[in-house]
């Protein structure tokens, strides 16, 4: 039996690891921080509640053409749990969805921005101004979205002639209780969360060393110039690169509600984490991702839970960690962890 | 034929070149010779299209090209080796050979990846290493074998030799000179080393200020008495 504080810190470490990743693809690409990443990430949240949320519903609809009773059916809402093809659909969804939501504040903001020769300053309030946005709308779609499932509910409630037992929350909603799979005791984020993260792994090593496309991708990043030289067109390859990270923050914020409280503002919290997490594992490396969501993830709830048993100090401090790390890595070791030169690490400490 | 007709180019509104006025002939090697900030380079990044050109017309082939976007020039057959970053650091051998060919079929690349190697086969040794491990003569020829790749008619080297030992600088001179030979290209090479760059090149030209000077022969040019001594650090007429 895994501990459940370990098993918070693997949750927090895969979801840094995925959120980051996709924030060091995009500044590599673009050399643009994108304050607007983790709002990607919530949007994610809300396709999978929707999903959720539309299938219970749908349940309770066939339930009552069949003539359930009220138990039958309180029951059937107490007891419902995602599919694998439910899993699967979010994920694919989100992915595509929150893509193409990448994919236009590239080719719709940043890029005409950039055109017109707007600073670094300037393509960075740009990306705060896109966050604002995208909170504004997830509230917008939250507020909505209540508002409508309650009216199915009444009318169903109306329809059975009694009150249907379901609470449509999508504020400080988790939609944990239907996280569970089949036949083996444990939830599904737990398994898909790493699961993610290693078939990452594994594909981006292929698609980046073995692909025309990630060769080009890397080429891009290097030296855009030369590549276009070569023949790269290099605009596309950045698209590409937005709607994978995109995607990608899409996909990890997808499976947030299956294990945290999600609200339209969590990605304002978030944002300091994946930060950190980018910057400890170096802006400039794509791998460094990995070492810094798992570093950042590992010690934010580790610590936290010291903290909290040892101190009494609350939740409410925990942005204070990711914060600290982040502060004491740009003064020591600015270039990340992954950027840093290793090999000559090791001559000095040999030559000495 | 390159032929570039009463250019004035710069950078935004700074103007470095002045009414430029030149022939590159065929299958031939162009030395642009000239002391530092006289416009050799600015001269290249004009014909590929990097500068602003204010006025004038470039001609390659009898086809204005004054135009032209540098990516659409490698389709005609033009390519420019830039002074420094002409290789990808982080890449290796193998995949910077590649990327030079991102526009072929696999078949044709593969053919003149070969072919690029077999003229350059010390890269061969070194395909898995990233190119930033390689010396400053091999990222040379490893700059050189990329731009082959695109199959070019003309190759445009900015100081290909600029910060290499001098028998590293020899080995890349002489390349340049197999290219010509063997390959036909039409060559326009920018050198310092003007010495060593005039002894191969088929026509000089020497650049003063964003203005042509001399336009002719090297041998010409070396044993001028005014032009060697005052504008390429030579001693003149009697040290050849």
């Amino acid at each position: 039996m895994v501990a459940p504080i370990l098993i918070d810190a693997i949750t927090y470490s895969c979801l840094y690891i995925l959120l980051s990743l996709g924030l060091t693809l995009t500044y590599m690409t673009t050399r643009v921080p994108n304050f607007a990443h983790a709002s990607f990430a919530i949007i994610g949240s809300y396709i999978t509640w929707t999903w959720v949320t539309s299938r219970i519903v749908s349940s309770i609809e066939n339930a009552i053409e069949q003539g359930l009773d009220p138990r039958e059916i309180n029951v059937l809402i107490r007891e419902f749990t995602l599919q694998p093809a439910d899993y699967i659909a979010v994920l694919v969804l989100s992915f595509v969805v929150v893509g193409l939501v990448g994919l236009a504040q590239y080719l719709l903001v940043l890029k005409p921005l950039s055109n017109r020769g707007s600073t670094l300053i300037g393509l960075m309030i740009a990306t705060i101004a896109v966050d604002m946005l995208i909170f504004s709308f997830i509230n917008i779609y939250a507020d909505y979205a209540q508002a409508y499932y309650n009216g199915v509910l009444k009318e169903l409630s109306e329809k059975a002639g009694y009150k249907i037992p379901l609470l449509v929350k999508t504020r400080d909603f988790t939609l944990y209780a239907y996280d569970r799979l089949k036949g083996l005791n444990v939830q599904g984020s737990l398994v898909l969360l790493p699961s993610l993260v290693l078939g990452l792994l594994a594909v981006l090593q292929v698609l980046l060393t073995k692909t025309k496309i990630g060769i080009a991708l890397r080429a891009s990043v290097e030296n855009p110039m030369l590549a276009e030289v070569a023949g790269v067109n290099v605009n596309r390859v950045y698209a590409l690169a937005w709607f994978v990270s995109a995607g990608l923050a899409g996909c990890a914020g997808a499976l947030v509600p299956l294990r945290l409280f999600t609200n339209p503002a969590l990605g304002h919290t978030l944002i300091v984490s994946i930060f950190a997490a980018s910057i400890v594992g170096g802006l400039n490396v794509i791998y460094g991702a990995f070492l810094g969501g798992l570093l950042v993830g590992m010690s934010e709830t580790l610590i936290m839970n010291f903290l909290t048993l040892h101190l009494g100090l609350n939740a409410g401090y925990r942005p204070m960690i990711p914060l600290l790390i982040m502060a004491v890595m740009l003064l020591l070791l600015p270039e990340g962890i992954g950027g840093y030169e290793w090999s000559k690490f090791k001559k000095r400490v040999k030559a000495s | 034929m390159l032929e570039v007709s009463s250019v004035s180019a710069g950078y935004g509104k700074l103007q470095v070149l002045f009414d430029v006025s030149a022939t590159f002939p065929s299958g031939k090697i162009t030395v642009v010779v000239g002391p530092n900030g006289s416009g050799k380079s600015t001269l290249l990044k004009t014909i590929y299209g990097l500068t602003r050109i204010y006025k004038g017309k470039i001609e390659f082939e009898g086809q204005d090209i004054t135009k032209i976007q540098p990516h659409q020039k490698v389709a005609k057959g033009i390519v420019y080796l830039p002074q420094t970053d002409n290789v990808f650091d982080n890449l290796t051998v193998n995949e910077n050979l590649r990327i030079a060919g991102y526009t072929l079929p696999k078949e044709e690349l593969e053919e003149r990846v070969e072919r690029a190697l077999e003229i350059f086969p010390i890269l061969r040794g070194y395909m898995k290493r990233k190119a930033k491990h390689l010396s400053g003569g091999e990222k040379q020829m490893l700059a050189i074998a990329m731009a082959l790749i695109k199959k070019p008619k003309l190759i445009m080297l900015d100081e290909p030799t600029a910060a290499l030992a001098p028998k590293v600088a020899y080995q890349i001179i002489n390349v340049i000179e197999r290219l010509k030979n063997e390959l036909g290209l039409t060559i326009v090479l920018v050198e310092q080393n003007a010495k060593v760059a005039l002894k191969i090149g088929d026509k000089a030209i020497l650049m003063v200020g964003g203005r042509v000077l001399y336009e002719g022969s090297p041998e010409r040019l070396l044993r001028d008495p005014e032009f060697g001594p005052t504008y390429l650090g030579l001693r003149g007429a009697t040290e050849r």
